[in-house]
């Protein structure tokens, strides 16, 4: 039997799952860890829940609380091996409408990424879901130009990057 | 068009993700956590523990005779420590909350761990202070005369010297390794992370 919070919670959660896998996309390489990160993202979440009041909307408060799991909390050594199994069912990427060119050029994309720290990822995923440099210093705990000038170094970076590999 | 912007495109479009269900996620629920900050509580537990039995078997077995007075402060003063320690500790653990900033959480985390380390570092003044006594008795021991035939020739001082200096050295070592493999491992990738947090912010 479901208390009320209970319920409510995972109403929610089930609702917007979406955002958890998102961050495991990007800080795990396999379907393993991407499940263990996922459900410890889980506990923590419910472990916090009590304590959100709904100032801000669940999504905002959720991708937080995940973020800072997969970051600070989450302990899997094997987080940031290569991707060797980036082709499993899970990480599959699907690119239905994209061209060839198109579709390496994303996959060299997605494993560059992989390839930043940990907190880099967390300003790309910020950065994805169009979150505002407020928004994202506030989130970190960093200043707004701190971000700012951090996200344009990582854009370079990535740029390097593939252009080093010779991907995009 | 940047590289991000071109994932960006993708990123928006990507929902190939498996669907977990409700009965899935209740069970997570009750799954219990294997965070970092886990392992640093059930670890700090088994330090306080730890100090508490080693320092109860040394005035138990490793005295002989009456403590002198000074042990008596020494006793009393490392359990007021402990006290304050523990406290302090439980303030400090619950005040971890995943829902912070990344940089006050990861400095939450940091500081939980680094008080249980000046526990260690309060338990290793202490164990240095019993060894010190240990190596007095045992000059002692090694210089009476009631119980040998004449005073210890300096081979003599020189291999209880030799042997005590190799047993600090092993048991040292073996702490040092102990707590690399459990501590430096376990939060290596919390500092590498709150380094690069305060890097950005300079």
């Amino acid at each position: 039997m479901y208390s009320n919070l209970e319920a409510e919670f995972i109403n929610q959660l089930e609702e917007h799952q979406n955002i958890l896998h998102k961050i495991c996309k990007l800080y795990t390489g396999d379907m393993n860890s991407h499940k263990d990160l996922f459900q410890e993202m889980t506990i923590q979440l419910w472990k916090s829940y009590p304590s959100f009041r709904g100032d801000s909307k669940f999504t905002t408060w959720a991708y937080r609380v995940a973020l800072n799991t997969a970051i600070s909390l989450y302990r899997n050594k094997k987080r940031n091996v290569p991707t060797v199994q980036w082709d499993n069912s899970l990480h599959n990427i699907r690119y239905e409408e994209y061209d060839t060119r198109q579709e390496e050029q994303l996959r060299s994309l997605y494993r560059a990424v992989q390839e930043l720290n940990d907190i880099e990822k967390a300003l790309v995923y910020m950065y994805l879901e169009d979150k505002d440099y407020a928004e994202i210093s506030e989130t970190l705990g960093i200043s707004e130009v701190n971000a700012r000038v951090k996200m344009n170094r990582i854009k370079t970076k990535l740029k390097n990057m593939l252009s080093t590999k010779g991907g995009a | 068009m940047d590289e991000l912007d071109v994932l960006k495109q993708h990123w928006n479009k990507d929902n190939n993700f498996p669907k977990i269900n409700r009965e899935e996620i209740r069970e997570m629920l009750h799954k219990s956590s294997s965070s970092i900050v886990k392992w640093i509580f059930a670890i700090s537990c088994l330090e306080f523990s730890a100090g508490i039995l080693l320092n109860y078997l040394s005035r138990k077995y490793w005295r002989e005779g009456p403590n002198a007075l000074w042990e008596d402060v020494v006793y009393v003063f490392y359990y007021v420590v402990l006290l304050i320690f523990i406290i302090l500790f439980f303030k400090k653990y619950k005040n971890i909350k995943a829902e912070k900033n990344t940089k006050k959480l990861t400095e939450d985390i940091i500081a939980t761990r680094k008080l249980v380390q000046q526990y260690i570092y309060v338990n290793f003044f202490v164990i240095t202070v019993e060894f010190i006594q240990g190596m007095w008795d045992g000059w002692h021991n090694i210089a009476d005369t009631t119980v040998r035939d004449g005073a210890p020739t300096w081979v003599e001082y020189s291999l209880f010297i030799g042997i005590m200096l190799v047993l600090a050295a092993i048991l040292f070592s073996l702490i040092a390794l102990f707590y690399y493999l459990l501590y430096i491992r376990l939060t290596k990738k919390l500092h590498k992370n709150y380094k690069e947090l305060i890097q950005l912010d300079h």
